[in-house]
């Protein structure tokens, strides 16, 4: 069943000197339990297709469809808050609020309790493995894979089914960076969830069960690994 | 919830909370701090200003002094000295182009009315004086002693029950009847021969003589008149136009219709009716008179003659309380002023006493008739601050203010007395501050003045007003401080948690706030912030005010006391200079002014603050939703 789709979705801003194609005529579907890969040199679009799925930004010519309706700019933050969640290479928590703290809070968007909300944000951070880890710990006292596996822990609390995840691994070192594509694959594999990867690294665009390249602002379908 | 969280996020920063807080709190105290004193020190000037005037006195001073010696053989050598003075100055040649008055110069004279239903409220110095008919009992011979005279009849005499009869050396002066027998003094007083048998008139008045060491009579000046023309000089038609002594013979038809009997009865009416004789004073605002403005005088009740009153001529005076509350006259009464006559330069002291030595007859030998009577409503009543003190001098007894322009016909043919212009006749209001710039241009521009003296009185004006600017100076600095120390502290207030935190509105974004919500998660922190800094730096800037206001009352010039217990209590006051004031003595001179804590500004202050802080915040936010999330976030990645 397609759950997130582009289709048709091209993008063209005005940079400072000039307007640039950063998509073209993009048409991609992407479904619950399945781990998909999107790679690309730099430039070439990735993030910028991301952000499209995601609802920031809208695209020029043709729509993104959650489960075939049409992503407005009127619903774009409904979107993001109950579709999709965005994982970033910089895990961008809040760095003054801790652990627990920053699971709980798309919770507070959804309008739930906190007495609710923290046991289920522990919940998520035992999920994610974090269960050791003392949640009243700012983001900075953690490992970069630590904060990562909060940044996860968080867009699960949002219970979008579509994870987006650009460079996950980019600025953790390699094994921890293949524990949260474990993770993200366990999520695929247990719970279903479409999870998007923005990535350079072929290693987990072979691990992914359908690959894009985006080339020029071009999507192309690659063979699955 | 997101307040909740946007506090907690603030909060999780405590030191760079508490140093905005503390920094927030300082300027804004600053900024009370300074604005209180701007607004109180500006409040003080336009008291300042309304409540110092600067007034001119001017007097023509003599051009000589002519000193007479006569000798007289009861008292030895009597030296009169009198004062001559040039052209008569007039007031109107002080007026040149660009004297700038507020109220041009003008010369008061003392109007003199009659009022037969009125009591004075005091009764004046008396200067006994009988007027009689008197048979010599023995030739007057030239001689140095006195020569005995029997009364044979008492037309006039004014002493009073109640005055003391004796003299120093414990000598009775009576009261003269019909078979009296005195001693007249014949060695200065006795101007014609008196013939023993025959029958004289004159006023007499008893004198010690130093010579014969016992109580004499003397002659008295007889019935004269002292009418002047509009620039002083003596009006002479043949009535006796100067003070002189006089003794008349008393014949058969010695006052029939004619003859000069007349003189003598109309000056015993004249002399019998002075009691009910009261003084009135013309002017174009009280201001002008050395006591009001000199703060000597005050309004007791009603109020004063208004701008309107003095320049249209309203029928309104006003009276001393104390003969309002001799002829119980309130506020709201009406009395009729028919005015007699007018004398200039005249002595506040003696225009109503036995000593006057004008006179109600005219150059014809007439009574004055009135040149003008109207019906004067009283509108105030005014005091003396020491009753006995006199004022600065021109305040006579029971003297009856009015404006000038009521009075609608002309004195000119009415004049009883006319001296030169003096510093208690004559005065002008000029802006404060302008003394310096206004002298220069008078002696640039009026001819004569070595013939005047021309006093300047701001009461203290220009220092005051000195000490007064610099605080206000003083306060715009420290105005000025705060408000650059606000602006400095908002704008690293605004960077380090609205513009810096464009990442978390990123991920706020991202999480899919709303851009209400991404809003109000960032501005509600800092206004909360804002809102405690600003109240707590209000509040102690409010307290600073009144703890630095209260000693700089103790210890400046500009001070806040209260001088009188009947007056509100002041909270204003100011040590006068004396560089051109007539009245500050060796004391400070104080004055008071309502002064009111701008409470005002302990609201619009910080409310201005935090509605600066909420619009530029909520500017900046907007800036930071504007920008593309992933941008922000992915950063790193690309």
């Amino acid at each position: 069943m397609s759950q997130i789709s582009a289709q048709n979705v091209s993008f063209v801003y005005q940079s400072k000197y000039q307007q640039v194609q950063a998509l073209t005529d993009v048409t991609c579907d992407f479904e619950e339990g399945k781990f998909y890969a999107i790679v690309g040199q730099s430039g070439s679009g990735k993030t910028t297709l991301l952000s499209m799925l995601a609802g920031l930004g809208a695209p020029t010519q043709g729509e993104v469809l959650v489960d075939g309706v049409p992503v407005t700019a009127a619903d774009s933050e409904k979107h993001r808050r109950d579709n999709v969640s965005v994982i970033y290479q910089s895990f961008n928590l809040f760095p003054a609020l801790n652990l627990l703290e920053n699971v709980m809070y798309p919770m507070f968007l959804h309008g739930v309790p906190e007495k609710e909300a923290k046991p289920r944000a522990k919940e998520l951070l035992d999920a994610v493995g974090l269960s050791e880890v003392d949640v009243r710990k700012l983001p900075s006292m953690l490992s970069g894979g630590q904060q990562q596996r909060v940044a996860i822990a968080r867009a699960l609390a949002s219970e979008a089914r579509v994870l987006l995840a650009d460079e996950p691994t980019g600025n953790l070192d390699s094994e921890n960076g293949q524990l949260i594509i474990d993770l993200l694959h366990r999520l695929v594999r247990e719970k279903q969830y479409c999870v998007i990867v923005v990535t350079h690294d072929l290693n987990i665009a072979a691990g992914a069960d359908i690959v894009y390249r985006m080339r020029d602002g071009r999507l192309t379908r690659e063979a699955s690994a | 919830m997101i307040v909740k969280k946007s506090l907690r996020q603030l909060l999780r920063t405590p030191l760079r909370a508490a140093l905005f807080f503390l920094l927030m709190t300082a300027s804004t105290l600053l900024l009370v701090f300074g604005a209180v004193l701007f607004s109180q020190s500006t409040q003080r000037i336009a008291a300042a200003e309304s409540e110092f005037e600067t007034v001119g006195t001017v007097e023509q001073v003599p051009i000589d002094t002519r000193v007479t010696v006569t000798p007289d053989v009861c008292q030895g050598l009597i030296t009169r000295a009198s004062d001559i003075y040039g052209e008569t100055f007039s007031v109107d040649q002080l007026d040149f182009p660009g004297a700038n008055y507020i109220l041009p110069p003008e010369n008061r004279p003392y109007y003199v009315t009659y009022l037969p239903e009125m009591k004075r409220s005091r009764e004046l110095g008396n200067y006994r004086r009988q007027i009689v008919e008197f048979t010599p009992l023995e030739d007057t011979d030239g001689d140095d002693g006195p020569v005995e005279v029997q009364i044979t009849k008492a037309l006039f005499n004014n002493i009073r029950p109640s005055q003391k009869s004796e003299n120093h050396w414990g000598e009775s002066e009576i009261s003269l009847q019909e078979g009296d027998v005195i001693p007249l003094c014949q060695c200065r007083t006795v101007p014609t021969p008196l013939k023993a048998g025959k029958t004289y008139i004159a006023i007499l008045s008893g004198v010690h003589c130093e010579t014969h060491f016992c109580l004499e009579y003397d002659v008295f000046t007889g019935p004269h008149s002292t009418q002047r023309d509009a620039v002083g000089n003596t009006v002479n038609v043949g009535y006796y136009p100067e003070r002189t002594r006089r003794v008349d013979e008393v014949t058969a038809d010695f006052y029939e219709e004619g003859n000069r009997g007349q003189d003598w009865l109309k000056w015993a009416d004249f002399q019998g009716s002075s009691g009910s004789l009261f003084s009135v004073m013309p002017t174009n605002n009280i201001r002008l008179l050395p006591s009001f403005h000199a703060k000597l005088a005050r309004m007791k009740d009603g109020r004063e003659i208004t701008e309107e009153e003095y320049a249209s001529g309203a029928a309104v005076c006003l009276v001393s309380s104390s003969f309002a509350q001799t002829n119980l006259l309130r506020v709201g009464d009406k009395i009729e002023l028919p005015l007699l006559c007018a004398l200039y330069g005249y002595s506040s002291y003696q225009v109503l006493s036995s000593y006057a030595d004008y006179s109600l007859l005219n150059a014809e030998g007439e009574y004055y008739e009135p040149f003008w009577t109207a019906e004067y409503e009283i509108v105030g009543t005014y005091r003396l601050v020491n009753e006995g003190g006199g004022g600065a001098g021109e305040i006579a007894n029971d003297l009856i203010i009015i404006p000038s322009a009521s009075v609608g016909a002309s004195v000119e043919n009415n004049i009883a007395y006319f001296d030169p212009i003096n510093a208690l006749s004559c005065s002008f209001q000029i802006p404060n501050g302008m003394i310096d710039s206004f002298d220069t241009a008078l002696r640039e521009n009026v001819e004569g003045l070595e013939q005047l003296e021309i006093r300047y009185d701001d009461r203290g004006y220009s220092d005051v007003m000195n000490s007064l600017l610099n605080a206000r100076n003083t306060a715009m600095l420290l105005f000025a401080f705060g408000l650059l120390s606000v602006a400095a502290v908002i704008a690293l207030l605004l960077y380090f948690f609205v513009v810096k935190e464009k990442k978390r509105t990123a991920i706020e974004r991202a999480l899919g706030f709303t851009k209400r919500q991404c809003r109000i998660s960032i501005v509600s922190g800092v206004l909360a912030l804002a809102l405690v800094s600003a109240i707590v730096g209000t509040v102690l800037g409010a307290a600073l005010t009144g703890t630095v206001g209260g000693a700089a009352a103790s210890s400046e010039s500009v001070s806040i006391t209260s001088e009188t217990e009947e007056e509100a209590p002041a909270t204003v006051s100011a040590r006068f200079s004396r560089k051109y004031s007539l009245w500050a003595g060796n004391e400070s001179f104080v004055e008071n002014s309502e002064v009111e804590t701008p409470v005002a500004l302990f609201f619009l202050i910080p409310a201005s603050l935090l509605l600066v802080i909420l619009c530029v915040s909520v500017v900046l936010v907007n800036r930071n939703i504007r920008i593309d999330p992933v941008y922000l976030l992915s950063r790193d990645a690309n």
